[in-house]
């Protein structure tokens, strides 16, 4: 069961009986298959792009099949995902964001289909109806570190310390991050808060 | 009545006005909006919640910080939830490849 992997050396999952595989595939789905809407959101939030997102949310759903050996079950199986996800897409963005996108040096077994999670091209481009709204755009004004730290904590709920877990960063910097975050987001949002449901006091 | 003022000196944004009548000191409202972020996010002590508890329940100035606040935070946590099942037919869309994939 070789892998191969672009540009690092092939990775090998463990040999194992069909009754080990059988209780391998049992943790996968015990442990990951409940977070897949927490994946897609977390993807969306991410790049604001359906398209990408679902490659990405397939990239990471394999990656955690792949290294499922490496996680201890019953821990933080949540905060285990998104930082494959967020490594996922921190690594090939920052490639694709630096070299053209080559077919030739995808994964021969790839899972995904022909539009690929390297093409960002469409990075920005929001699906109408559902990434257009001023929060997004908030959100995607600010830049990459605090946007991720955002929609773990006031999105996904995580708490700081997950947080440092899913970045692997400490408390501190979190805590920093995320307050200089909401206070760009306050600057950007305050006069949307207020039209959309928080009533400004009469003077 | 006397007039109202607006807080002078503001670092962020902040909605609404101080009152002069109010029971706090600007200095003490500005104390406890700096505090309404770790508030939120239950990152303080039992006795500085009490504080914060107490001003944005006596102080209408700082409720209405703490309500943006929040109402920010609504915001932002509003998820699609009509995306659930995308997801879930992803999952099971990869999850079959990869069984198929990794079969022997």
């Amino acid at each position: 069961m070789e892998i191969r992997t672009r540009g690092r050396k092939p990775k090998k999952m463990p040999e194992m009986t069909p009754e080990q595989k059988a209780a391998y595939d049992a943790l996968f789905e015990r442990e990951v298959m409940p977070h897949a809407s927490s994946i897609y959101h977390f993807a969306l939030r991410l790049v604001n792009d359906r398209e990408v997102a679902r490659d990405l949310m397939q990239e990471t759903l394999f990656r955690a099949y792949r290294f499922l050996y490496r996680y201890k079950p019953s821990t933080n199986a949540k905060a285990w995902l998104f930082r494959i996800l967020r490594n996922t897409f921190i690594n090939h963005y920052r490639k694709a964001s630096k070299q053209p996108y080559s077919l030739e040096e995808h994964n021969e077994n790839s899972l995904y289909d022909a539009e690929d999670i390297y093409a960002y091209h469409n990075y920005q481009d929001p699906v109408e109806g559902l990434f257009g709204d001023e929060v997004t755009n908030a959100l995607h004004q600010l830049p990459e570190d605090f946007r991720t730290i955002v929609i773990l904590a006031d999105v996904e709920g995580l708490s700081y310390k997950e947080i440092s877990q899913v970045l692997r960063i400490p408390v501190g910097t979190i805590r920093s991050r995320l307050h200089r975050a909401r206070k760009i987001l306050r600057e950007l949002l305050i006069d949307y808060a207020a039209s959309h449901g928080y009533e400004l006091p009469e003077d | 009545m006397p007039p109202h003022t607006v807080m002078s000196c503001r670092k962020t944004k902040k909605v609404g006005v101080y009152r002069p009548d109010s029971p706090y000191s600007q200095e003490e409202c500005e104390v406890i909006i700096q505090k309404l972020e770790l508030f939120l996010d239950g990152q303080l002590h039992s006795k500085e919640r009490a504080e914060v508890e107490r001003l944005i329940t006596d102080c209408e100035y700082c409720a209405e910080q703490y309500k943006l606040e929040k109402r920010l935070r609504q915001l932002l946590a509003r998820r699609w939830h009509n995306l659930h099942q995308e997801a879930q037919q992803i999952a099971q869309s990869v999850w079959q490849r990869l069984r198929q994939s990794f079969s022997g």
